[in-house]
């Protein structure tokens, strides 16, 4: 079983709120980063497929070196390979555009065996989850969304999704692409060992003409750009509740729930 | 004002090269609006949706069109909200959303119209379906906008980033662009006239998927479409959650956890609201016992009014709250809940005397 996963490197989620926007908006900024906690997942169940039915994890990611550390996780939890597509866009921004990602993704998927690929539902950072349901379009395969169990028997993967409203379980034959959301596993660590691994082994790296002869025709435009980002001010007056007991406290907040404004 | 960029949604005059460029493409000036129903009802959204494409309509200078697939209800009503026509899809198999079937529809759909912007609501669907067709036709997508405009030369979205603490402004010049929007945030506008019903012949095609099961969760209300969302956290101490289900039921809202409640096994994890959760904006969010940690509060930021009931009146919650209680939730809910059946029975006594 050929497993490919998509990983992407995020700002911390604990990063003070200006620095994780620079992170976004491209300024320059120390910045605590991360492997996307739903990537960390999509690793965690292809390690699993992995160990129950054999076969390769690889990790792929379009980005710049200075954001490896997420493929270093990766590998240091148990992938067995990873792989960067260097991000030569010019843009300054770290923001990139879902559709242009997955047809870079698609370009080089084309290039690799699979039979199974998943990501994450989405990207905490920029919260688009775009990438995973357009790149299967681009590959024409069938895709789970919101996935939170799997099961794979001869050349069929059966998926448990939260879908609006409940749950859904449906089946497809493979190639497919699954994304991984919050109830599918609990990750692993990544080990000192591997860490040590991670190192060594290091991340081999594609150019965006590697993959696709007429990559300048192909990735040149750009159909979004980010213009701005602007902090949300959250201007909210809090009003304590008065009163000295319980009661009175529950009183208030009892009428401030049935008033209509705040 | 979060509206505003909706509302004067006309800047200028089209910019005509752009159109140019757009037309050797084949596109048109006209908006398609992505209707749900669900037992023979519109979702209130879809209104706000027809809404908002009336008013983007109006600013590019082309027609609305409104997209039904199933078996649908009273189509005339969208006409109320300034659909010029609406193209149905009469099938039962389209009732039930399957990604394959329903982009495949909503594809030929926008083969046939050729609109230069795409709506839909910001639900899982939404938001799936805008992508797909997004790769589709090498158009453009933005998920959970806030704020829509059109420029003469293509639209500007405002979408939430980095946990809500962020607004990104976006471009989107690759037409037709596919936006899903969190449609509660834009007004709705009456209009009058009648739309036009158009039948489409598209053959709905069979799904790839097999084995289909579907369960539906025990909630009434769906917590990513309630109104009134109530959240416990690790401060409930257990699985018992009877207390915050009853302020739901009062309320008419849905129960939400954090983190911490969902991996004690006290939720399932399809209640959870934050980062890696579900992300709501209801016009009220009542955390009890809930800190407060910014990857929580990226899931509820956005929501109108916030409470908070906490006993640690250091609770990082607390700053970020339109009211607050200080307590124990254990005493205060049973005779929240208590008050506020007082008051409603008082006040509708009022109302018949
Ligand atoms: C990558 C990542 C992603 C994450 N994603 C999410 C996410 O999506 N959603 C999420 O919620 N969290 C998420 N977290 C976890 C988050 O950081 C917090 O750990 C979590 O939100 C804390 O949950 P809590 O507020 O219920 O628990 P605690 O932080 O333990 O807070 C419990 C609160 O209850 C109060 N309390 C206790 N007893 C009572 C009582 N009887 N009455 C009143 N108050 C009481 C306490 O004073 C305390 O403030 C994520 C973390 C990481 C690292």
């Amino acid at each position: 079983m050929e497993i490919v996963v998509l990983v992407k490197q995020v700002p911390d989620t604990n990063a003070p709120a200006e620095v994780a926007g620079a992170a976004l908006s491209g300024e320059p900024a120390d910045i605590p980063w991360t492997i996307n906690p739903h990537d960390e997942m999509a690793v965690e169940e292809a390690l699993r497929v992995k160990e129950a039915h054999g076969g390769r994890v690889t990790l792929l990611s379009f980005s710049r070196p200075e954001e490896f550390d997420a493929l270093r996780i990766g590998i240091a939890m148990g992938a067995d390979r990873a792989v960067a597509i260097i991000d030569e866009l010019k843009s300054t921004s770290r923001y990139r555009d879902g559709l242009l990602l997955s047809r870079i993704f698609a370009a080089a998927l084309k290039t690799m065996r699979f039979d199974l690929i998943i990501a994450g539902q989405k990207a905490v950072d920029d919260d688009a989850g775009v990438v995973g349901p357009a790149l299967a379009e681009k590959l024409n395969l069938p895709f789970f969304s919101m996935v939170v169990g799997q099961e794979i028997s001869g050349n069929r993967v059966r998926c448990k999704r939260l879908v609006g409203g409940g749950r859904m379980e449906v089946e497809a034959p493979l190639p497919a692409l699954l994304l991984a959301t919050r109830g599918l596993n609990r990750p692993r660590y990544a080990t000192m060992p591997g860490l040590r691994r991670a190192t060594r082994q290091g991340v081999e790296t594609w150019r965006l003409r590697d993959i696709a002869p007429d990559a300048q025709h192909l990735f040149c435009d750009q159909p979004s750009r980010l213009i701005a980002l602007e902090p949300v001010e959250s201007q909210r007056d809090l009003t304590m509740a008065r009163g000295d007991s319980p009661r009175e406290k529950a009183e208030a907040l009892a009428r401030y729930l049935l008033s209509d404004q705040g | 004002m979060k509206n505003s960029l909706a509302v004067n949604a006309y800047v200028g005059k089209p910019h005509d090269e752009h159109w140019e460029y757009q037309k050797c493409r084949g596109y048109t000036k006209n908006v398609l609006v992505v209707a749900r129903h669900q037992d023979g009802r519109f979702k209130r959204e879809t209104f706000h949706l027809t809404s908002l494409g009336r008013t983007l309509a109006n600013a590019t200078g082309g027609e609305l069109t409104v997209a039904v697939l199933g078996t649908t209800p009273q189509c005339g009503e969208l006409a109320g909200f300034g659909a010029d026509r609406i193209d149905l899809v009469e099938d039962q198999a389209l009732n039930d959303y399957l990604v394959d079937v329903h982009d495949r529809v909503l594809g030929a759909i926008v083969k046939r119209e050729k609109p230069c912007l795409v709506l839909f609501e910001a639900t899982f669907s939404g938001r799936e379906l805008a992508a797909v067709l997004g790769a589709k036709f090498n158009g453009s997508v933005a998920s959970g906008c806030t704020a829509i405009q059109y420029w003469d030369d293509g639209f500007e979205v405002l979408r939430p980033v980095l946990g809500g603490r962020f607004k990104a402004r976006l471009h989107l010049s690759a037409l037709p662009a596919f936006v899903a929007v969190r449609s509660r945030s834009f007004p709705l506008c009456k209009a009058e006239g009648a739309a036009k019903i158009v039948s489409i012949p598209v053959k709905v095609p069979r799904t790839r998927f097999k084995n289909i099961k579907r369960e539906t969760s025990g909630q009434k209300i769906a917590l990513d479409r309630a109104d009134v969302v109530v959240s416990g956290g690790r401060g409930m101490g257990g699985p018992d959650f009877s207390l915050l289900e009853a302020l739901a039921e009062l309320l008419g809202g849905a129960v939400g956890a954090s983190r911490s409640a969902v991996d004690a096994d006290w939720r399932p994890v399809s209640d959870q609201v934050g980062q890696t959760g579900l992300v709501v904006a209801p016009d009220l969010y009542i955390a009890c016992g809930i800190s407060g940690a910014s990857q929580h509060m990226a899931g509820m930021s956005a929501s109108k009014r916030i409470v908070a009931i906490n006993k640690d009146s250091h609770a990082p919650i607390f700053s970020k709250a339109d009211f607050g209680v200080k307590g124990d939730l254990f005493e205060i809910l049973p005779h929240a809940i208590e008050t506020i059946k007082r008051l409603r029975s008082t006040s509708n006594q009022g109302a018949t005397t």
